[in-house]
């Protein structure tokens, strides 16, 4: 049983605290605030809206290839927990900024938006954090897309109008502990928008918002498009993803030459192919010639 | 696994991401490979064989014989010749490379040009072994042309043209020799005829002084007067015989001739000495009868006493050699006496003939010193004229015997010291000998292959991925936050196989299309850009 499906296994039970999941593992669930706590910065009061709530359709986002294959969950989850502990741990161990997470990559089709899919549900599960999936990725929004949330307001639209809170763009999911804040309607002057002072502002605002909650950003791929760069002083922590046998190790480079070295937390190696033996190795990318889209974009299936 | 392998892994899987752009490059290349196979030009070798044999019978036996000319050097020579200067415009006109009309210069440098080049010939040793000439030499005359009746033809040209002119070069070759002989025996003879001609008038002119058998001047001399002092010799042995003999005659010989008449008196009573013989006998008779004073005793020893007297006469007269005396005494008749007597007048003769011979050796030994003086220098002068006349006509039976040689060795040619045989006659495959389409056209598939498989890697080369993380976390300095296994696998695989089926048809095509080309190949399909262009003019 997927993350996901368990996650809504519990929410169909209730939310009743201490009450066992349907999975086999008992997993005891503290009560946890979905609603966000009150802001430290100085802002609109959050409390007042009514946050849109979106329901995840496992099976969608399967067909759409951001979720494994089923049968693999188990696998996955253990990929997520170990990318995850390190990133969780700096989190809660330096100041706010430390819980803005970037995850960006060379080129597109590296598998950037699976990884932070995964690894928001990943952090999800976690007992006593939230996260919030920002899709920073303004020309793609692909996380709004595959939630299905197109066109609806978000991140951009916020830095563009200073009256706009931010706390009203943020979409609720039925995964607890999972909140998505859309890209919102893409403008030529993203990239001056994602370095105005308004986007510091805003940053500071999700990263205060919630003392137990990580904030993740999908950004655009660093070597394709300028909106990422712009956006690279914004988190504490950045993680670059490669994937195994397709980015150029060039790219990967001089992707990660962008980053400042003490924010760069690490490379997370996506679509390897593990072998018997244990080790793992990459080219598992049957329907790509090396330079192509991934997967992701091939088999996008409509929500 | 071992660090080796796990790399050779790497770069293959690495390679194997560009296999599309290889695969691509493959056919591409492959393709235009056959393509430039098929418009290759035909070559056909026209071969013929001519083996030429220097070891004909009659070799041996005109060994040293004849004048032998080098037949290796001059195949060589006609070798050469073939294939550069006027020989091979001759042969390039009959085959048919010039046109008979004038054409520009350069044309048809470059048309010979070419032809010489299309020309092989190579030498064998028919033994097998190359350093053994004698056993004859094969030649091989090999045309390659596009065109395989145009190459029979050239070689056959080539063949006739390489057999004459090597006949004929050697009569011309003879025939100058002889030529240069001939002139130089007249040039000899003039000259033998100028110094026999000064021989003679300088033998005339020096009569008495030139040497003879017996040697020269000073030998002639020498001799003389060695005969002079002989003969002197021979003279006094002569003189002193002559002295003993006349002794004989005088002395003892006659007395003991008359002697020997008395002793022995058988002689008819006629001489003194039988006479005294028989007055004595007669008186010893009558002293028988009578006494002494009977008259005819007395009578008997007075004619005794007579006869001694007379006979005591004889005696001295022989011992004077009073030949009255002599034949008185009848000693005369006496064979001894006789024999000295003869052997006494043969001495004076020869004594006679002696002094005629020293006289005239004498007289030649004075006409000799006469000459001492200017001897020496004529004896000289005829033995340089003499010297200069001998070298001349060694220098010139030489040449004669030079050319009788020249004129033996031309006949002897023309009966066949040299045979041609040709071993085989122009001969040429009826496949051209290059290019053999089906293995070029497999090379090129081998090269297109291995151009993809360069393409691939080189790619990969240009374009590592990212592979197990070490180097980009090395380079980085950052720790790998976690691996991420493929997520699709169901779809992985079926992407894998639609890759490998795509792979394979395009392999397959690329198999089959090689197929036919072969095939194509065989069946003498050719590819011309010419025609091509022709088709696409019309």
């Amino acid at each position: 049983m997927s993350v996901i499906e368990s996650a809504l296994e519990r929410m169909r039970r209730g939310r009743a605290p201490g009450a066992l999941s349907a999975v086999a593992v008992p997993r005891p669930v503290v009560g946890t605030v979905t609603a966000p706590k009150a802001p430290a910065v100085a802002l609109p009061s959050a409390r007042n809206y009514v946050h849109k709530r979106i329901a995840i359709d496992p099976q969608g986002l399967r067909n759409a290839g951001y979720l494994p294959d089923a049968g693999l969950e188990r696998r996955f989850a253990d990929h997520y927990r170990q990318i995850k502990r390190s990133l969780i741990d700096k989190a809660f161990s330096g100041s706010a900024d430390m819980r803005l997470i970037l995850v960006s990559s060379a080129l597109p089709g590296d598998g950037k938006t699976f990884t932070c899919i995964n690894l928001a549900l990943s952090m999800a599960r976690e007992r006593d954090t939230s996260v919030l999936l920002v899709d920073a990725d303004a020309p793609k929004a692909r996380i709004s897309e595959v939630f299905g949330m197109r066109g609806e307001r978000g991140l951009l639209d916020a830095l563009l109008d200073e009256s706009l809170d931010v706390e009203s763009l943020i979409v609720q999911t039925n995964v607890r502990g999972l909140e998505i804040l859309p890209a919102g309607k893409f403008v030529e002057s993203a990239h001056e928008l994602l370095a105005s002072a308004r986007m510091d502002q805003i940053a500071a605002y999700l990263g205060a918002r919630n003392a137990r909650g990580l904030v993740l950003f999908d950004a655009t791929p660093l070597l394709v498009s300028s909106e990422a760069r712009a956006l690279l002083r914004v988190p504490g922590q950045i993680a670059l993803v490669a994937r195994v046998g397709v980015t150029p190790r060039q790219a990967a480079l001089e992707a990660a030459a962008y980053v400042h070295k003490g924010k760069l937390q690490g490379v997370i190696l996506n679509d390897a192919t593990y072998t018997k033996a244990g080790g793992y190795y990459g080219y598992s990318s049957y329907g790509e010639s090396g330079f192509e889209r991934p997967y992701a974009d091939e088999h996008q299936s409509t929500q | 696994m071992n660090p080796v392998v796990n790399r050779v892994l790497d770069e293959v899987r690495g390679s194997w991401r560009f296999r599309w752009f290889g695969l691509g490059t493959a056919i591409v290349t492959a393709v235009a490979g056959w393509f430039v196979v098929f418009s290759l030009p035909d070559r056909y070798d026209a071969v013929a064989s001519v083996f030429v044999d220097t070891r004909t019978p009659l070799k041996p036996a005109l060994q040293g014989l004849t004048v032998e000319q080098d037949v290796d050097s001059q195949l060589n020579f006609v070798r050469q010749s073939l294939l550069a200067g006027p020989q091979l415009q001759r042969v390039a006109l009959k085959g048919g490379v010039l046109p008979p009309y004038n054409i520009d210069p350069r044309l048809r440098e470059q048309l010979l040009g070419d032809m010489s080049k299309r020309i092989d010939i190579s030498v064998h040793s028919a033994s097998g072994r190359e350093e053994d000439r004698n056993a004859g030499s094969i030649y091989r005359i090999v045309y390659r042309d596009g065109n395989r009746a145009r190459a029979l033809r050239l070689v056959g040209i080539l063949l006739d043209t390489f057999v004459t002119e090597t006949l004929g070069g050697k009569r011309e070759g003879s025939e100058n020799a002889q030529q240069f002989l001939e002139t130089q025996i007249r040039d000899y003879e003039k000259r033998l005829r100028t110094g026999e001609d000064r021989l003679a008038q300088f033998k005339a002119s020096h009569i008495g002084l030139m040497p003879t058998e017996q040697g020269g001047y000073f030998a002639l001399l020498q001799k003389e007067q060695d005969e002079v002092s002989n003969l002197k010799t021979k003279l006094a042995e002569a003189q002193s015989r002559r002295g003993t003999l006349k002794q004989q005659l005088h002395g003892d010989v006659a007395i003991a001739a008359v002697g020997a008449q008395l002793s022995r008196g058988a002689n008819g009573g006629l001489d003194t000495l039988s006479r005294v013989d028989e007055a004595q006998a007669h008186l010893d008779e009558l002293l028988l009868r009578f006494t002494d004073q009977h008259p005819d005793v007395i009578a008997a020893r007075q004619t005794l006493a007579d006869l001694k007297k007379r006979r005591a006469a004889e005696i001295e007269g022989l011992r004077h050699g009073d030949a009255a005396a002599a034949a008185a005494s009848r000693a005369s008749s006496n064979p001894v006496y006789q024999s000295v007597q003869l052997a006494l007048n043969q001495v004076d003769v020869d004594i006679a003939d002696l002094n005629t011979e020293i006289r005239q050796h004498e007289s030649k030994v004075a006409e000799l010193r006469r000459f001492l003086d200017s001897a020496p220098q004529v004896e000289a002068e005829f033995a340089q004229l003499n010297r200069d006349y001998d070298v001349n006509k060694a220098q010139y039976t030489a040449l004669l015997a030079n050319l009788q040689k020249a004129r033996l060795g031309e006949r002897a040619d023309s009966a066949g010291s040299i045979r041609f045989e040709v071993v085989q006659p122009p001969m040429a495959s009826l496949r051209p000998v290059w290019p053999v389409r089906p293995v070029l056209l497999s090379e090129a598939l081998l090269a297109a292959l291995a151009a993809g498989a360069a393409m691939a890697y080189g790619l990969h080369y240009l374009r590592p991925a990212v592979t197990s993380g070490t180097v980009l976390t090395q380079t980085l300095g950052v720790p790998l936050l976690g691996v991420v296994s493929a997520a699709f696998p169901e779809r992985a695989r079926a992407a894998m196989r639609r890759d490998a089926l795509g792979l394979s048809l395009a392999g397959g095509c690329l198999a089959l299309a090689f197929v036919v080309a072969v095939f194509l190949s065989l069946h003498g399909f050719r590819f011309s850009i010419t025609a091509v262009k022709q088709m696409v003019g019309s």
